[in-house]
């Protein structure tokens, strides 16, 4: 199935690439003051997540930044996906209407 | 609430390690961390930059108003150069500092060095402590939350809300924050160096202030005089406007105080005295005993104690014989006071 939803930061999040990394931190959300780092790679995928680009754009964009095929990312790009959703640091647009963990993207 | 474990890219099986989140922790709370990949220390400029929107945030969503001060928003504003700042500086609405405070500490928050604050005179202070630094273990940078800013002499409450009606927003971290305006922010940049001592830092403001605030001296003048910085200000303002400022009659008083503190800040008895006569009974016991016996932090930091017990312990006894000397000052200024509000 083919996922056009959108992912977008969160709007309360604070965050910044420092070197090759983000940190961010999501005030709104169960632990206000837990600073997240990105591993490289996660960093790469953030930066994508501009609420323009849907999922496979990300996926193809994060493919191109390392030079490796769409199937070696595609999975833990949404795998990834998930886990800033739980952790409130990105959201969907309202269309979607459906929580991404629990839906094909 | 994410545990170290919930982090964890537990269900990335591809990426495995490659997309992972991990928590970002001050230098005491990495070092006691059960696993070393499970938490890593948080750089300073990382923690600097990030704490201002979420304090931001966590005040807004309960309805209180602060704003972001100095910092990289002074920088970005044409008003100094970049620099790294050391820690972070909130300005908090007078009347919901308590609550403000009272709502961080769950959060992990923790008070440095448990000042005695006792409510700010409805006139307006120079000399009341004016913030209490917090500090969290997961955070290595302290956050300062101003309760007023001393120099502007006008009411506190008065004060917060001119600047607060002057706002602007600005993008700290990706996120709005709100801040003064670059007039009001020069303003209260200014107070602080002057505060500080830094002649250095005072005339890069005011080259700065020559740039950025060109042809709106009037407008500066007017504004420091709403906010009670006319006579705090005079020198910098004479410079900037050409024009020698007149103090309003009301500002006087207040205005000797600052001048006092800002001249001799280490020993200001009527500081004290502003503190007790506004305080309750046990709040009163409390500041004398704070005054007779600081902290051993604060001991070491400003009274050149060497480490250990006996260092302290000799301080405390010398402080312990000076007592009576003080006190039997302290009483004079106080019925001085008195005398002066009955005439």
């Amino acid at each position: 199935m083919t996922d056009i939803r959108t992912p977008r930061r969160a709007t309360h999040v604070a965050w910044i690439l420092e070197g090759e990394r983000v940190y961010a931190v999501a005030p709104a959300g169960p632990e206000p003051f837990t600073v997240v780092e990105f591993s490289e790679t996660a960093s790469s995928i953030w930066l994508h997540v501009d609420g323009d680009t849907d999922v496979p754009s990300i996926v193809r964009a994060v493919a191109d930044d390392w030079g490796i095929g769409t199937d070696e990312v595609a999975e833990g790009v949404r795998s990834f996906l998930r886990q800033l959703t739980d952790q409130h640091l990105i959201a969907w647009d309202a269309a979607a209407g459906e929580h991404p963990a629990s839906a094909s993207m | 609430m994410n545990t170290h474990d919930e982090t964890r890219p537990t269900d990335a099986p591809q990426a495995s390690k490659a997309y992972s989140l991990r928590e970002s922790h001050g230098p005491s709370a990495a070092t006691n961390a059960p696993d070393e990949h499970s938490s890593v220390v948080m750089p300073h400029a990382v923690a600097v930059v990030l704490l201002a929107p979420a304090v931001q945030h966590v005040a807004s969503a309960h309805g209180i108003r602060v704003l972001s001060i100095k910092g990289a928003i002074l920088a970005e504003q044409g008003l100094r150069s970049p620099r790294r700042p050391s820690d972070v500086d909130v300005l908090v609405e007078p009347g919901r500092f308590d609550d403000l405070v009272a709502l961080l500490r769950p959060m992990g928050w923790r008070d440095r060095d448990g000042k005695v604050l006792v409510p700010l005179p409805v006139s307006g202070s120079a000399l009341a402590p004016h913030a209490r630094t917090l500090e969290h273990a997961r955070w290595p940078c302290q956050l300062d939350l101003h309760r007023y800013y001393p120099g502007f002499l006008r009411p506190a409450q008065d004060v917060f809300d001119r600047l607060w009606d002057g706002r602007i927003t600005a993008r700290i971290a990706h996120a709005d924050c709100d801040v003064p305006s670059p007039m009001d922010h020069w303003l209260l940049a200014a107070l602080h160096v002057l505060r500080s001592g830094d002649r250095a830092q005072l005339r890069e403001l005011e080259a700065a202030a020559a740039e950025v605030l060109r042809g709106r001296e009037q407008d500066l003048l007017t504004r420091a005089g709403e906010l009670g910085a006319l006579g705090p200000l005079r020198e910098s303002l004479t410079r900037l406007t050409g024009a020698t400022p007149n103090v309003p009659e009301s500002d006087l008083e207040l205005l000797t105080a600052w001048t006092r503190r800002i001249h001799d800040p280490g020993n200001l008895p009527d500081a004290f005295l502003e503190q007790f006569r506004g305080a309750g009974g046990a709040t009163r016991i409390l500041l004398a005993l704070r005054q007779v016996l600081p902290p051993p932090r604060s001991v070491r930091a400003f009274h050149d104690v060497g480490d250990g017990p006996v260092a302290l312990f000799r301080f405390y006894l010398a402080r312990l014989a000076l007592t009576p000397g003080k006190m039997a000052s302290y009483l004079r200024l106080h019925r001085s006071g008195r005398a002066k509000e009955r005439r």
